[in-house]
């Protein structure tokens, strides 16, 4: 089994090989810096069983040689452990197909991680899912206190009076109003009652 | 000293003054008698006008005179009227500052009539006429002698006299006077509008040009006589250093106000020097002056000549400095020295050359004066107002660039803070963070103790390094990286919302990284203070605009008490103002919760 390990600082790429000696038999571990390394070397991309590569490499466009991987080499399965736990970098590995993420103090998940993923399987560790989780989160597209001031203007109420209702000041209720019409795409008051009565009744 | 500049006088007149009698023939309106005129003076001052009147009378040394020393001054004119009726003549002596003047009309040996006037004798004809003036009735085919005594207290003394029709007398006289009050108009709204200009801008100019106009003012009033308008009482005595003090003024501050709208100083240092160290010597003699005992005296004649002196030099030396500056090509050395040239020609043509007897002199030699003083007060009032208005437009520059170096300087401590942060939170992540892994990783089982406090000390370095590092958000990433940042802090005390509507695509990473850091901000704060349930954000774009929304239902705050003391919301204010960006708070400790507007333009 030859596993590539792409990362920048040494110690944790030596330590993450050894991890990986000890746990499986005749595997053979090739440590590379950065990607420049990677690719004068003239690596057989089809020889190998795992990439494990970090996210950050200074002065490199990490998802630009992933892609190019991903692309060329679709067998290769490829594992991210990164210092990241950040949704726009996960997201993106999620969009490349990436079939594992692992954050770097998930030390009890690398073995389970590598075994399932040289297996063709998929692994995002739970602390990362948690982070894609926030995706698919859906707010309300009114706050409340943007409800409170539709239901006054439903009832009738002028911009001071909801201002003296709820203790905020007119020119806060004129914007405030302003951002409803630009959310709801409605711009007359006809139509903001019409969409009260449609949604809150 | 006296003997020395007549002289000079004689040297330059070369016109005789051959004491003759006056005929009168009553067709000319106007006559200057000065060339006709015979002096005597009584070194006893005991003399009465039957005794000098036979004394041995001598010519007038030139058609300028500076009077008398210390002895009073007799002056004798021959009239004679060949025609066959009466006339009437005035005999007008041009100056109000006369001491004492004694006129004696003979017929003969007989004395027809006496006339006193001068500013002892209290004259209210005074304060009209400025000057001294006798009614003459010159029978015909008669001869008279005109004897005047005057007592000048040493004060140097034209001996001009004119004899006048007294319809033309009338004419002028009026106006004179109207001229006069029309200037003395001018001259008060001149210096007080400088005055009060001075104290709201603060240009030295309007200072200079105040303190030179009201030594023109006091020189003026203490010549045409309006000490004795203003108090009443014979004030000769002290209206001679009053006129000092009046030249003085003018004499020290002319070059000084020339000198804000002209670079002279700078452009003929040596010559300038020299120039203030006459003047300050002009002001030492000043102070002499003040004590009665040298004042009455023949140190009061010597004042007199040395400050005429010098003010002519100052004067004409200033002509000469502008004509100079006129090859700087400067704009207002070229106007000034127009001006100049002007006052200098009116000067010369009025008061010098009839002086020295190249040309008829003018009874009413204060008229030019004024009128020379009302253009003076207009082009100066014109010259300063342009020297104001570039001193705003200046000041204005200046504000700007200002405010342009606040905001860069703003702007690099921010970007500073920024760099470090990111540097201390980079080495925190990468190196510390990961050797940390490594460490808990390789340690034995049996360590459980260690790797416990190994964990939580990873877990504070992220959490740490997470709030340092710089997000440096690119455009792509900001919807995921403001999400992340908000859900993060979600917990069952408090929740987070975030919701994007229409957000343009920032191109910008430090409007984007500003964006980043003012949401940490807002939330620290929410966090600490609002004691909140509930927090929301709301990013919404529109037109160009970008807008942040944050609402909390937390207990408020009394926003003007925080307005300098809160650290988060200054920073998000200098955030905000870097990027040309609003910020409204709304408000109050009532438990209403917050709502905060960020806007910035795109």
């Amino acid at each position: 089994m030859k596993i590539v390990i792409l990362d920048d600082h040494s110690l944790f790429s030596q330590g993450l090989g050894e991890i990986l000696k000890d746990n499986f038999e005749r595997v053979d571990i090739v440590i590379y810096n950065s990607i420049d390394e990677l690719t004068q070397q003239n690596l057989d991309y089809n020889s190998c069983d795992l990439l494990i590569s970090d996210i950050e490499l200074p002065g490199e466009d990490i998802f630009v040689f992933l892609n190019y991987v991903k692309s060329n080499f679709p067998k290769l399965p490829i594992l991210v452990i990164s210092m990241h736990n950040k949704l726009s970098v996960i997201r993106r590995c999620k969009e490349l197909n990436i079939e594992g993420y692992i954050l770097k103090d998930d030390h009890n998940l690398i073995i389970k991680v590598v075994k399932e993923l040289t297996n063709g399987g998929e692994y995002y560790s739970p602390k990362v899912l948690k982070t894609l989780n926030i995706l698919s989160i859906k707010e309300n597209v009114l706050t409340p206190k943007e409800e409170q001031i539709i239901t006054l203007v439903a009832n009738g109420k002028s911009n001071q009076e909801i201002a003296d209702e709820l203790f905020i000041s007119y020119n806060t209720i004129k914007t405030h109003r302003k951002n409803i019409s630009r959310k709801l795409q409605v711009y007359t008051v006809a139509d903001l009652i019409k969409y009260y009565y449609e949604n809150y009744l | 000293m006296k003997r020395v500049l007549l002289i000079i006088v004689l040297i330059i007149s070369f016109v005789l003054c051959n004491a003759k009698d006056i005929n009168i023939y009553g067709t000319l309106d106007e006559i200057d008698i000065a060339p006709y005129c015979l002096e005597f003076i009584d070194k006893t001052n005991e003399l009465n006008v039957f005794e000098v009147k036979n004394e041995n009378w001598k010519e007038l040394e030139g058609s300028l005179d500076f009077g008398s020393v210390k002895y009073v001054q007799w002056i004798k004119f021959n009239i004679s009227n060949n025609t066959d009726g009466e006339i009437k003549k005035v005999l007008f002596i041009p100056y109000n500052h006369i001491h004492k003047i004694d006129l004696f009309i003979f017929s003969g040996d007989s004395l027809l009539s006496i006339g006193k006037q001068g500013t002892m004798r209290n004259d209210s004809s005074l304060r009209f006429n400025s000057g001294h003036s006798f009614n003459l009735d010159l029978k015909s085919c008669q001869k008279y002698t005109i004897v005047i005594k005057y007592n000048h207290l040493y004060r140097p003394l034209r001996a001009s006299t004119f004899l006048i029709s007294p319809s033309r007398f009338e004419e002028i006289n009026w106006q004179n006077h109207r001229l006069l009050w029309f200037w003395r108009g001018a001259f008060l709204f001149a210096i007080i509008i400088s005055l009060i200009i001075y104290f709201f801008v603060g240009l030295r100019l309007f200072l200079y040009y105040f303190i030179l106009n009201a030594g023109i003012g006091i020189f003026m009033a203490s010549q045409l006589g309006d000490y004795f308008i203003f108090f009443n009482v014979d004030s000769t005595d002290i209206s001679t250093l009053v006129e000092f003090g009046g030249a003085i003024m003018v004499t020290f501050f002319f070059p000084l106000f020339l000198n804000t709208l002209v670079k002279i100083r700078e452009r003929n240092k040596l010559v300038w020097n020299i120039m203030y160290g006459f003047i300050y010597f002009m002001i030492v003699i000043f102070v002499v002056n003040i004590f009665p005992q040298m004042r009455m005296g023949i140190v009061q004649y010597y004042s007199h000549i040395y400050i005429i002196i010098v003010a002519t030099f100052v004067f004409l030396l200033q002509l000469i400095f502008l004509f100079r500056s006129v090859f700087y090509k400067d704009i207002n050395a070229i106007v000034l020295f127009i001006v100049y040239c002007f006052y200098v020609g009116t000067v010369l043509l009025n008061i010098t050359l009839p002086n020295l007897g190249f040309m008829p002199g003018n009874p009413f030699v204060y008229n030019s004066l004024l009128i020379i003083s009302l253009i003076e007060i207009f082009t100066f009032m014109i010259l300063m107002g342009r020297e104001a208005l570039n001193v705003y437009k200046d000041r204005a520059v200046l504000k700007k660039k200002e405010e342009q170096h606040q905001h860069e300087m703003m702007l690099s401590i921010i970007k500073a803070q920024e760099e470090e942060r990111d540097r201390v939170g980079r080495t925190l992540h990468d190196s510390i963070g990961g050797s940390l892994a490594i460490i808990k990783q390789n340690l034995r089982d049996e360590d459980k103790n260690i790797k416990r406090i190994l964990s939580k000390t990873i877990s504070v370095v992220r959490s740490l390094s997470h709030g340092l590092v710089s997000p440096m958000v690119k455009q792509d990433e900001f919807q995921d990286e403001l999400k992340e940042l908000c859900y993060m802090f979600n917990s069952s005390r408090l929740k987070m919302h975030c919701y994007f509507n229409n957000w343009p695509e920032i191109e910008s990473e430090e409007i984007t990284t500003h964006l980043y850091r003012i949401t940490q901000e807002l939330i620290q704060n929410a966090l600490k203070h609002s004691n909140a349930r509930n927090v929301y954000f709301q990013f919404i774009g529109e037109d160009g605009t970008a807008s942040l929304f944050y609402e909390d239902d937390g207990i408020g705050f009394n926003y003007d008490e925080n307005d300098n003391k809160g650290l988060g919301l200054r920073n998000i204010r200098n955030r905000l103002s870097i990027m040309n960006g609003t910020l409204t708070i709304d408000s109050s400790l009532g438990g209403y919760g917050t709502t905060m507007i960020l806007e910035i333009k795109l």
